[in-house]
């Protein structure tokens, strides 16, 4: 067993040394994610000596940017079982090579969840509060409980199946069903959960009407499955740029066709809701009306949303075409419907349930510069994890590394 | 990655070990630059109040120990000696709070009798009392206003007060996920300041608008300070934690009042005891004309509003 | 990779090193600014926390601080509108609904007491009798609690209630509260509100 470990571990450390090589356009993007994500850094560290002051957040909206981009994020990781799916339910081989590529992101993002999170909580330092066992977590009974586990849960899995299938690859050896089967089909039903409790987080909470709706878990389900995928589609055409792993245009269009039904079913969803909303036209119409029309002279989020909403329409059009089964309207298609979800999903879920106030009052949210450069270290962090995990993978996955392949050049 | 490699138009190459000790160095740099304001921290926990365990679990030495590290640190920060306390819940009492809807003018006496007693933040500021300006005509929350100044009453307006309403069925309890809130045996529902990440979901779960947080380290200067402390009401609380209306518990736990009961130049504001038939919430409870705020909701408040008959 | 994998070339390390200094000395200058400060918000005014009544309950019948005997001593009863009788009483406003006269209330026989309804008198220290009069509803809620402040504590075996008496917030000749300047409204996170530019939460 030790040694086992120590084969493993002499594998990841290999892989690891890959990080350090590569040319130009490799250490200057480097360079570029991490300058962003020190920007983050720094803004954080203001952010922790003085308080969450320094954001736009108050009593009145007291959740913002941070926890949009986790909901976001939650969507982008539950994404990745979307390639899944088709390769060991239906048994289609068009997206086995990209699977692990989905996986490895999948991590990317968690680990971006996890840290929206942290950057949100006012006593950071206390997390050891929510460890069962040495803490007092409140589980089952509160939803953030369940999404805490949930979440890690799905970390580890991810993990698991991604080092153990590419180790698999690098030894030559056919992976053992045992080690990743199981593992598999827990991920694919972990993604639904990891995206359905993090939607119950707000569905539960009965003091907020515009979140206390079914329709939401499904709504955040059938955007994950868009924006996910669609980011995937731009990442591997990417990748099959910059690496010398091959990715067919196949995979691509199977992507295409997962994102247009997604799509459909989000713009659904989304018209299901703003009918119940607007023809209801009751007392619990005021969060909706401020997003969409503003509230009281409070016109915040108005360009937002139809920003959100014009780049959906356009996208599910475009997906509509079979012009999109070109690479460059499909690129386009999925841009739009990621920049359009990231609005909708993110500030539009959010901020709204707080405008109004439960007491009527209408405080608005405009996150601070401070917030925006935090987040944006996050995302450039989570990129920067994830081409460090393709840098690790991919050349094992092309057979350039091997047990007995020579160590790279100094 | 072979193809198409620049040639140098600046001429000059580094070894790739050369190049990655210079980044490597100038990031470390960067990042040292980044963590720079870290420097200036003032509020790090003790290793104590790190470790510090959850209240429930605290025995009495524990607490004992903690009452009078408290005491030590807010006579160190403000030059008062205090009296921290931690009363236990007293038995048979339930407690319940009424307010006389058709009295109340508005006049936000309450709100700062309140802040005056409990050792609020100042600046930032922190209030537990909202007092919405409601329109005659309407129990709709969204026809109110909380910044009315000036003369009160208005004439078209009546005045609603909103603080925690003790909620039985509280949708704060069940969102904390440390338990850092619950309620007690007396129907209060706390927090344990030091226990509190900080998360704010159960702010996002409050229908009433309740809860408050410190987005800063809470600033109240000497003489603003209440030396009667109890350790889950108005002891001082730290950076980065939620607070919120606790019926004064340092005060109602000895037999006194609320703060907020005394202070009301109209007697609006009524409080005592659910079990105990002849108090006079009871005596309300039963006689007059009463409603809860967002029954809808199914929270089951122990905050009554009422008007006379 | 490249042509040398062990070569990469010299602008890249000026660059990737150059950007990275930068980057400190952004930080190290602050060229990103701190948050806006805090608003000034005021210290507060003691008055607003102060637990007064609305009124100064008297412990003897007095007009201008002087005994009721030095001007009606004897055993006549009085008679008439004292408003007509003298330069006293006039500046007394009296807004007490239909109840608009002094003898409703005050003894024609005991100036410093009250009248009951068959003329007894009703001392000033048992006044929520008088007022009991008209306004038994009240009276009944001021006993239960209902009505009017309690200090003190809520608690029979702690001492009790400390009930305030009527006149302790209701002016007996104009009982209805008059206006009263509302203490100051709440301020919102300054970010927030300078962003929208608008003055307050609330609408």
């Amino acid at each position: 067993m030790t040694n086992a470990l120590k084969d493993y571990l002499f594998f990841v450390g290999r892989c690891a040394r890959e990080t350090i090589h590569g040319d130009w356009r490799y250490f200057l993007w480097m360079t570029a994610l991490t300058a962003v994500a020190l920007l983050g850094l720094n803004a954080y560290a203001k952010q922790f000596v003085i308080g969450l002051s320094v954001t736009g957040m108050s009593d009145q909206v007291s959740w913002g940017l941070y926890i949009a981009n986790f909901t976001f994020l939650v969507g982008m990781a539950a994404a990745a079982v979307m390639l899944v799916v088709p390769v060991y339910i239906y048994k289609d081989e068009t997206l086995h090579d990209v699977v692990i590529l989905g996986e490895l992101l999948a991590v990317a993002v968690i680990i971006m969840c996890l840290l929206f999170v942290t950057v949100d909580l006012g006593r950071p330092d206390r997390f050891w509060h929510m460890i069962p066992g040495i803490g007092k977590f409140n589980w089952p009974i509160s939803m953030l409980s369940w999404d805490v586990i949930v979440l890690n849960v799905y970390l580890v899995l991810n993990a698991h199946i991604c080092g153990y299938l590419v180790y698999m690859v690098y030894l030559k050896r056919k992976p053992a069903p045992l080690w990743y089967i199981p593992f598999v089909f827990t991920a694919i039903v972990w993604a639904f959960s990891i995206h359905t409790v993090t939607a119950f987080l707000y569905v539960g909470l009965g003091g907020r009407p515009y979140w206390n709706s079914a329709i939401i878990a499904p709504r955040f389900l059938a955007s994950a499955f868009t924006a996910g995928p669609g980011f995937l589609i731009l990442t591997l055409q990417i990748i099959r740029r910059v690496t010398k792993y091959r990715i067919d245009d196949k995979a691509l269009l199977m992507l295409r066709s997962i994102v247009q039904v997604s799509m459909i079913i989000n713009v659904f969803l989304l018209f299901c809701e703003l009918f119940k909303e607007f023809y209801t036209d009751s007392a619990h119409v005021a969060s909706a009306k401020y997003l969409f029309f503003g509230l009281h002279g409070h016109y915040g989020l108005v360009p937002w949303i139809w920003t959100a909403m014009v780049l959906d329409l356009v996208a599910l059009v475009l997906l509509m075409l079979p012009q999109s089964k070109s690479l460059k309207y499909l690129n386009l298609a999925c841009g739009l419907a990621i920049v359009g979800i990231w609005i909708e999903k993110g500030m539009g879920l959010i901020i709204p349930a707080f405008v109004p106030s439960p007491l009527g009052e209408m405080v608005e949210y405009f996150p601070t510069l401070n917030e925006w450069l935090i987040c944006a270290g996050i995302w450039a962090f989570g990129m920067l994890l994830y081409t460090l995990f393709l840098k690790m993978t991919i050349p094992v996955l092309t057979g350039d590394l091997t047990p007995t392949s020579p160590a790279p050049a100094d | 990655m072979s193809e198409e490699r620049k040639p140098d138009a600046a001429g000059g190459e580094i070894s790739r070990r050369a190049f990655l000790a210079a980044a490597a160095a100038a990031a470390v740099t960067a990042t040292a630059a980044a963590l720079a304001p870290m420097k200036d921290i003032a509020d790090l926990p003790s290793l104590e109040e790190f470790l510090r365990k959850h209240y429930k679990e605290l025995t009495p030495e524990d607490k004992k120990a903690i009452l009078a590290r408290i005491a030590e640190q807010v006579k160190t920060k403000y030059g008062v000696t205090p009296n921290v306390t931690d009363l236990p819940p007293l038995d048979g009492v339930e407690f319940g709070y009424a307010l006389n809807i058709g009295r109340c003018v508005g006049c936000r006496k309450c709100v700062f009798a309140c802040v005056d007693e409990n050792n609020q933040s100042r600046n930032p500021e922190i209030q537990y009392i909202r007092v919405l300006e409601m329109k005659k005509g309407s129990i709709d929350v969204e026809t109110s206003n909380t910044s009315y100044e000036g003369e009160v009453p208005k004439k078209d307006s009546y005045y609603m007060p909103v603080q925690c309403h003790q909620c039985r069925k509280a949708p704060c309890v069940k969102a904390c996920p440390v338990e850092a809130t619950w309620q007690e045996p007396d129907g209060v529902v706390v927090i344990d300041y030091n226990w509190c990440i900080g998360c704010r979901y159960c702010m996002a779960a409050c229908p009433y608008g309740a809860r408050r947080f410190n987005f800063e380290a809470p600033q109240l200067s000497a003489e603003e300070v209440n030396p009667e402390m109890g350790y889950l009401s108005n002891r001082p609380r730290p950076k980065g934690v939620v607070e919120k209306c606790h019926f004064c518990l340092h005060r109602t736990r000895a037999g006194k009042y609320p703060a907020c009961v005394e202070v009301c130049p109209t007697g609006s504001r009524k409080f005592g005891n659910l079990l105990d038939p002849d108090s006079e919430i009871s005596n309300i409870l039963r006689n007059k004309r009463v409603y809860v705020l967002k029954e809808e909701v199914g929270t089951l408040p122990r905050f009554y509003y009422y008007f006379d008959i | 990779m490249g042509a040398d994998p062990k070569k990469l070339p010299l602008w890249l390390a000026g660059a990737c090193a150059g950007a990275f200094l930068l980057l400190a000395a952004v930080f190290a200058l602050n060229v990103v600014g701190d948050a806006p400060p805090r608003d000034e918000i005021p210290k507060l005014n003691p008055d607003y926390a102060d637990t007064a009544t609305a009124r100064k309950v008297r412990k003897e019948m007095t007009f201008d601080g002087a005994p009721c005997s030095s001007c009606h001593e004897g055993v006549d009863a009085l008679q008439g509108d004292p408003k007509e009788k003298g330069v006293f009483h006039e500046a007394i406003e009296i807004k007490h609904g239909r109840n608009q006269h002094c003898f409703n209330c005050h003894n024609r026989k005991q100036p410093a007491d009250f009248s009951d309804f068959d003329g007894s008198p009703i001392k000033l220290a048992k006044v929520e009798m008088l007022c009991a009069k008209c306004h038994g509803t009240h009276y009944r809620d001021w006993l239960s609690g209902a009505h009017g402040r309690r200090s003190g504590h809520w608690d029979a075996a702690k001492g009790g209630p400390k009930q305030t008496v009527c006149i302790a917030c209701h002016n007996p000749h104009w009982p209805v509260f008059k206006a009263m300047t509302a203490a100051p409204a709440p301020h919102v996170n300054p970010r927030t509100r300078k962003a929208a530019g608008d003055g307050h939460g609330g609408h």
